[in-house]
């Protein structure tokens, strides 16, 4: 039983677990599959069903490609009552060097279960010239100050290109480096470029890479920018600064320690390094051949040209009729910058098979066979309901009705009155004699029921034995003696001793002494005679027992 | 231990007629009836040949003079509010399927029948969202009617006298056969409990099931003693700032919307939405349910 018990605790124990980890989906996305060396591609991987959001998906070794979290975002949908949600993980993907990489498949670990999402194949051709240039300015040949000391710091910022159409990225290039050698004080701050006309987004992640300008070793940050005119006609994008908190002894200082003035040990100088302004002239879209429902979108195959690789429109459509339900295709228009002409693409149509609801949530129903569906004409009340088989005035609140709430006394009265009984049983238990005295009376009147029963059968004779009994009966309890052992001066002391009147013990005596006749005398005692010895027997034990010994 | 099984008995009826006798009152039993049940069965009839035959009118006549004649039934107020929906008045269906529905909630006719009204409604229909754990209240909240509810919670009340008793009486020959043969079932036992665990455990869950439908018939009660929502009963009615036609009109309800009823004040009522809007109607706009 034990066991059995225990298995059922494990169960119990070990259900909420199991449905957590139940049903749940694993799948990778790459987003675009073919990218150029040093180009992002986001790989995208999707969790669906019940988990912990503490788990995370272990991503296999990838050389030659840097992976950088791009964070999460969680989605939740109510759809026909039913609900469910998904976890997506987001990482930015920048392949090193030329070649098909396959991403194996991404493991996701919940407990002991290990959850598998598809592999992905990554193509990463070569760099494009025009694709991401390297940023100008303090590169190489410009890594020396006019007194041939090299720089400490490169600065440069770059943009893709210089002509775009009003809505179409420009890319801006900040490309800041620092000698591996060179002692900072605080982290370099940013300010961004000031880009009036443009609407901007974020191109994560930050690389960095060592790379060697004339001898030296730096360390290159590179950020990415992306900016979108709104309006055609000539624009900059401002100068960039970026302050750098230095050693103001001097550079370099770190391997040159005794070169170091004491002012080295300070608080450091704040250096601000600008990078140029870069213009850009933005062409109108052309007016000719403007599609009617164009939303703005300037691209090349759309996606490839979207900040965040492709955006995804969520619709819930509720289906008000039963049936099959086509929606109609969905186009979307832009324009491509490069042939300098406006595209549409469009989805294919969905066909819906739309079922007839139960108008109840929690039902299901099933198509059970026929030919087409049921058309709904119109929507009506339901019909008036017939007289009630019982129709009567009232019918109120029940808590109005004070025969209802005194019925509720009656279960607490029966709660006390056991309570009273349970206490007067464990009392008894523990006190023989008092629950003889106690009892006596109830015990001698059943006697004397029982003599009054042999009365009516014309039985005066045993009648009178009965009520001897009684009366002996009573007294034994009374006295706590045994009914055989009593005599009539142990009677006579005993009543006297508890202030029993003369006139009371006569008369005990005297229904002691008829009974006796009675039973050894048969002849004498007739159905009257035994009659009133029951009576005064009954009279007697009530007085007895009222007055003086209860 | 005879006496016992006499009292238990005995017990037993008077619990039995307890529970009998609430629902002969709940069925109408009226010392003075203002009208014999054959008389107003027959009024209930012949409203019912008023709404058929497409009278509506004199079927809302009809049927309110049953009301008058103090009959209080489910079907009566469905009724009502379908002679009101056939004669346009979709605020005052609104009202009287409401009370329908708190007299029978599980009346498939009358839900359906405010549903199809709702749907006709000038004002969007919003409801608070419950809680995760105020939902199987709210489930059973409007689940069971008021007299369901309290019946419901007297005979938790009676289950819990039963197991008092049995545990006081734990120690007796009766009692602990009876616990033999039917305690197959009981958690307690099926956990491995002593006779005597296993009626406390019982004391403790009837308890906590006595505390738990208490709580929700006093929330019924108060409801019905308080009359806490309404249903606007003209097509439009103003929602001023305070309880005057001077003060600033803050936004328009129309006929069906159920409101919420804070407070009376001469002529005005303040009335509530979900969301957190209210503000003052004259009382002529809605009527509690």
């Amino acid at each position: 039983m034990k066991l059995f018990l225990a298995l059922i605790a494990v169960f119990f124990l070990a259900l909420p677990a199991a449905s957590l980890a139940a049903d749940v989906r694993v799948s990778a996305s790459l987003e675009p599959e073919v990218v150029a060396v040093g180009d992002q591609a986001m790989l995208v991987v999707t969790v669906e069903g019940k988990f912990r959001k503490t788990a995370k998906p272990e991503l296999p070794a990838l050389a030659d490609l840097a992976v950088y979290e791009s964070g999460t975002s969680q989605s939740m949908n109510f759809i026909n009552g039913v609900v469910s949600s998904s976890l997506s993980f987001t990482y930015v993907i920048v392949p090193s060097r030329e070649g098909t990489y396959t991403i194996a498949p991404i493991r996701f670990r919940l407990d002991d279960k290990v959850y598998e999402a598809n592999a992905v194949t990554l193509q990463a051709v070569k760099e494009p010239a025009a694709a991401s240039p390297p940023p100008a300015g303090e590169r190489s040949g410009n890594a020396r100050d006019p007194s041939g000391k090299a720089k400490p710091f490169l600065i440069g910022a770059d943009v893709d290109r210089d002509t775009v159409f009003v809505s179409q990225q420009v890319t801006w290039t900040l490309s800041f480096s620092i000698d591996v050698r060179a002692n900072l004080f605080q982290s370099p701050t940013f300010t961004p470029p000031e880009a009036e006309g443009f609407w901007m987004e974020e191109l994560p992640p930050l690389r960095k890479y060592d790379e060697e300008i004339e001898g030296r070793r730096y360390l290159v940050n590179e950020l990415k920018r992306a900016y979108f005119p709104t309006a055609p006609g000539e624009y900059a994008i401002g100068p960039s600064r970026i302050t750098v908190t230095v050693d103001d002894a001097g550079f370099p200082s770190r391997d040159d320690f005794f070169g170091r003035s004491f002012r080295s040990f300070g608080f450091g100088k704040p250096v601000d390094l600008y990078t140029e302004e870069r213009k850009i002239t933005v062409l109108p879209l052309p007016a000719a051949g403007k599609p009617a429902g164009f939303s703005g979108i300037v691209g090349r195959n759309v996606k490839l040209y979207v900040v965040s690789g492709s955006k995804k429109y969520e619709y819930v459509l509720v289906p008000k009729e039963e049936g099959r339900q086509s929606l109609r295709e969905i186009r979307l228009s832009y324009f491509d910058p490069i042939e300098k002409k406006y595209k549409q693409c469009a989805t294919s149509p969905i066909e819906i098979a739309v079922n007839p609801g139960s108008g109840e949530p929690g039902r299901e129903i099933i198509f059970a066979g026929g030919g087409s569906d049921i058309e709904v004409l119109a929507n009506d009340i339901n019909h008036i309901h017939p007289v009630p088989a019982a129709i009567a005035v009232g019918g109120g609140g029940l808590y109005r009705n004070g025969v209802y709430l005194a019925l509720h006394a009656i279960p607490a009265l029966a709660v006390v009155l056991c309570l009273g009984m349970e206490r007067r049983r464990r009392r008894w238990k523990n006190d023989l004699p008092l629950m003889r005295a106690s009892r006596a009376l109830r015990e001698a009147e059943k006697l004397l029921g029982t003599a009054g029963k042999q009365l009516a059968q014309g039985r005066p004779t045993d009648a009178c034995a009965a009520v001897a009994s009684a009366l002996s009966g009573y007294l034994a309890d009374k006295m706590d003696v045994s009914a055989a052992g009593l005599t009539s001066p142990g009677i006579e002391e005993y009543l006297a001793n508890r202030k029993v009147p003369e006139e009371l013990r006569r008369e005990t005596r005297s229904i002691m002494d008829a009974c006796d006749a009675a039973r050894y005398a048969q002849a004498s005692v007739g159905q009257a005679g035994a009659g009133d010895t029951l009576a005064r027997s009954q009279r007697l034990l009530r007085t007895l027992e009222k007055e003086y010994l209860r | 231990m005879r006496r016992l099984s006499w009292i238990a008995a005995a017990f037993a009826a008077i619990v039995c007629a307890g529970l009998l006798v609430p629902s002969e009152l709940r069925g109408g039993a009226d010392a003075s009836p203002r009208g014999s049940s054959s008389g107003l069965a027959a009024l209930f009839q012949s409203a019912n040949g008023s709404y058929e035959r497409g009278e509506y009118e004199d079927a809302i006549k009809a049927y309110r003079a049953l009301l008058d004649a103090g009959v209080s039934n489910a079907d009566l107020f469905y009724n009502i509010a379908n002679a009101y929906f056939k004669s346009g008045d979709l605020g005052r269906a609104v009202l009287w399927y409401e009370r329908s529905l708190r007299r029978s909630p599980r009346d498939d006719d009358a839900r359906a029948n405010l549903k199809l009204v709702r749907s006709m409604l000038k004002d969007n229909q919003f409801l608070e969202k419950k809680t995760w754990y105020a939902r199987p209240a709210d489930w059973l909240e409007r689940s069971l009617s008021l007299n369901e509810s309290l019946v419901l919670t007297s005979m938790l009340y009676v289950l819990l006298c039963l197991a008092v008793i049995g545990f006081i009486f734990m120690d007796s020959r009766p009692v602990r056969a009876a616990h033999e043969r039917f305690s197959r079932v009981s958690p307690g036992r099926l956990l491995g409990l002593m006779p005597r665990q296993d009626f406390a455990l019982a004391v403790v869950l009837l308890c906590a099931l006595v505390t738990a439908s208490s709580g929700l018939s006093f929330d019924k009660v108060m409801h019905d003693r308080k009359r806490s929502d309404a249903v606007v009963v003209v097509s439009e009615a103003p929602v001023y700032s305070a309880p005057a036609e001077d003060s600033v009109l803050q936004f328009r309800i129309h006929a069906g919307t159920k409101v919420g009823l804070k407070e009376q004040r001469h002529g005005w009522i303040r009335v509530s939405l979900p969301g957190g809007l209210s503000g003052w109607v004259a009382n002529t706009s809605a009527e509690a349910i």
